[in-house]
């Protein structure tokens, strides 16, 4: 077993590389709502913002979950969510508690590369959110309403339709009214636009599969310190011809 | 030992680790830190030599100056006729990359002047994005969707070194008409102060050279190698903008025309000339502007690429256009994508090589700090 100045010698050492190491402390209490954790043998590795991102780390060893051990009674548990995998949890009272019980310092080092594999795999899913903002705040129904249009184009497109006398098409053919083009263009930039929003989500999705597997794989924690930085850098590289 | 066209700069002159080991590699990161990062800096001048060898190719070589008569639009018309008589002879489909920029819309202009609308409907694709529907809509939505057929330019790294089609980009233009320079150095210092005699105000130029790299006297060391560029020109090089032009001209125009390679999923089927190209590389472009480097000078921020414009009104009539000012057109295009380090010609294939090492290094090259 390590003791207390042993573990506070290895945090102090690793603690200035943390991509977490300025974060607020945040509250864990039952009025915060659902979130998302990892956990290994009954210590907290990671909290994390994304169902996706908990689901994709978890494993044989890394449990994901998304409740709290809470008394009956609910009670404020306050995390540093920078050392998270401090905590283990304390089945006698249901309560998560601070322990230095670690083994080894590989123990420790292991907890630590997990929680930042957590941290770095919320960042770069943040990353991808971002990306996708411009999908978040649709109106009512408005995906149904795309899909449709998208639907309608085809068949137009496929079938050379080039009349539509019984609104068999309401889409696009109000969509051609409205705007005062044919049918058929009508159709094609229908057709334009469901490929853009396609390919748009496709680039972000196969992206965050490519990040994903990149995090999983890190063994240490310089590794994944790499995969951060270098998507840091990416954009200022890639991102502007 | 292959021959490097091209090189991620980003990765090598940012980075003090590796350029401090290639000869004249310190003094060498400064000419990014003035023009920028995403270039791979190029003499096909063939007046100064840079730290890294890189293989000029017999297409990008700069022209013998001689007398040249044709106009611009001529050029333009005659350049989409060969290419439509390339891609027929070659059984391609001809792809434009649009963006919605000046230089892709006279490309498509080109080919709606020279080409029949069943031609265009089945020859062609167009490669785009929201960001070309929202630079030009009234271009994009009368004449691009009518005319075309129309695709996400998410596609664009399928279709390079895709051998059905010949890609077509309006790399190049950029470098006929100025440099992003002259709009940065204009933003600072006032745009008509562009047009004055450089000799005269040389001292301002160096002085912006230095505010860029940070060190006033390595600012003048990189102005002064760089002006052995421009001394050695076969035109009179008497203004600020004609200076930015014509390093621009002469040091970028490999790297723009190479540079999309990368993206593509088929580097190593792509094919310079046969299955790709850029719109604005061939040799009658270049003695275009070499011979009339007054109209390529504009007299306001708004009459950049005037003769462009004009050619693009000749097909739209639309003259709003003549006062449209440059926007980025390319970013966000490509997302974190993993891109090689370097490409080389092995033959006629493009392949990745490590250009860090002493095989590609110059050791006798004009950044080398004086003893």
């Amino acid at each position: 077993m390590l003791s207390y100045n042993e573990v506070n010698e290895y945090f102090s050492l690793v603690q200035p590389k943390l991509i977490n190491q300025n974060e607020l402390l945040i509250d864990m209490s039952v009025n915060f709502g659902n979130t998302n954790m990892i956990t290994k043998n009954g210590r907290i590795v990671g909290v994390l913002k994304f169902t996706e991102s908990a689901k994709a780390l978890a494993n044989e060893e890394l449990y994901h979950t998304t409740t709290f051990w809470l008394k009956d009674s609910p009670q404020t548990v306050v995390f540093d969510k920078k050392v998270c995998w401090l905590y283990k949890a304390n089945n006698r009272d249901c309560v998560w508690e601070k322990s230095l019980d670690f083994e080894s310092i590989e123990e420790l080092e292991g907890y630590i590369v997990d929680n930042q594999k957590c941290v770095v795999l919320d960042a770069l899913y943040m990353y991808i959110n971002s990306y996708r903002a411009y999908e978040r705040l649709f109106l009512i129904s408005q995906p149904t309403v795309y899909m449709a249009k998208y639907l309608e184009a085809k068949e137009i497109i496929d079938n050379n339709v080039v009349e539509d006398s019984t609104l068999k098409y309401p889409f696009t053919t109000g969509y051609a009214d409205v705007v005062g083009i044919s049918l058929q263009e009508a159709a094609k930039k229908i057709m334009f636009k469901y490929e853009t929003r396609n390919a748009f989500l496709a680039e972000s999705e196969n992206f965050r599969i490519r990040i994903t597997n990149d995090v999983k794989k890190c063994k240490t924690l310089d590794e994944v310190l790499e995969v951060y930085n270098n998507f840091l850098s990416q954009k200022d590289r890639y991102g502007y011809l | 030992m292959k021959n490097a066209i091209y090189y991620r700069c980003y990765d090598i002159f940012s980075n003090p680790n590796v350029y401090n080991s290639i000869p004249g590699g310190e003094r060498f990161s400064d000419v990014f830190r003035v023009f920028g990062k995403n270039i791979t800096f190029v003499d096909r001048s063939e007046t100064i030599k840079t730290p890294i060898k890189v293989h000029l190719l017999d297409n990008m070589k700069l022209p013998k100056m001689e007398s040249f008569s044709k106009t611009f639009e001529e050029v333009c018309d005659e350049r989409a006729n060969s290419l439509y008589k390339q891609a027929k002879e070659t059984n391609r489909k001809i792809v434009i990359l649009y963006s919605g920029g000046i230089d892709s819309s006279a490309i498509l202009c080109s080919f709606i002047r020279t080409r029949t609308d069943e031609e265009l409907r089945n020859d062609f694709i167009v490669l785009m994005s929201d960001y070309s529907c929202q630079e030009n809509p009234n271009f994009t939505n009368n004449f691009v969707f009518k005319k075309f057929q129309c695709h996400s330019s998410f596609r664009n790294r399928y279709f390079l070194g895709n051998n059905d089609y010949l890609v077509v980009s309006g790399e190049n233009a950029d470098q006929l008409f100025g440099s992003q320079l002259n709009d940065t150095f204009g933003s600072f210092h006032g745009y008509d102060f562009l047009f004055k005699d450089l000799k005269s105000n040389e001292g301002s130029v160096i002085s912006w050279f230095g505010k860029s790299i940070g060190d006033q006297a390595r600012g003048e060391v990189i102005y002064r190698t760089l002006s052995k560029i421009t001394d050695n020109a076969p035109i009179d090089i008497d203004n600020i903008y004609k200076f930015f032009w014509w390093i621009n001209f002469t040091t970028k125009w490999q790297s723009v025309y190479v540079r999309l390679l990368s993206i593509s999923h088929n580097v190593d089927k792509i094919r310079l000339e046969q299955n790709y190209t850029t719109f604005y590389s061939p040799k009658d472009f270049q003695l275009w502007c070499m011979n009339n480097p007054n109209e390529i000078v504009p007299t306001d921020k708004f009459s950049n690429k005037l003769t462009a414009k004009q050619y693009i009104y000749s097909v739209t009539k639309d003259s709003s256009y003549n006062k449209k000012l440059k926007f980025g057109s390319l970013s966000k295009l490509f997302l974190q994508k993993k891109l090689p380090l370097s490409l080389a010609l092995d033959g006629d294939t493009l392949t990745e090589v490590d250009i860090l090492n002493s095989d590609y290094y110059e050791y006798q090259n004009d950044f080398l700090e004086e003893k």
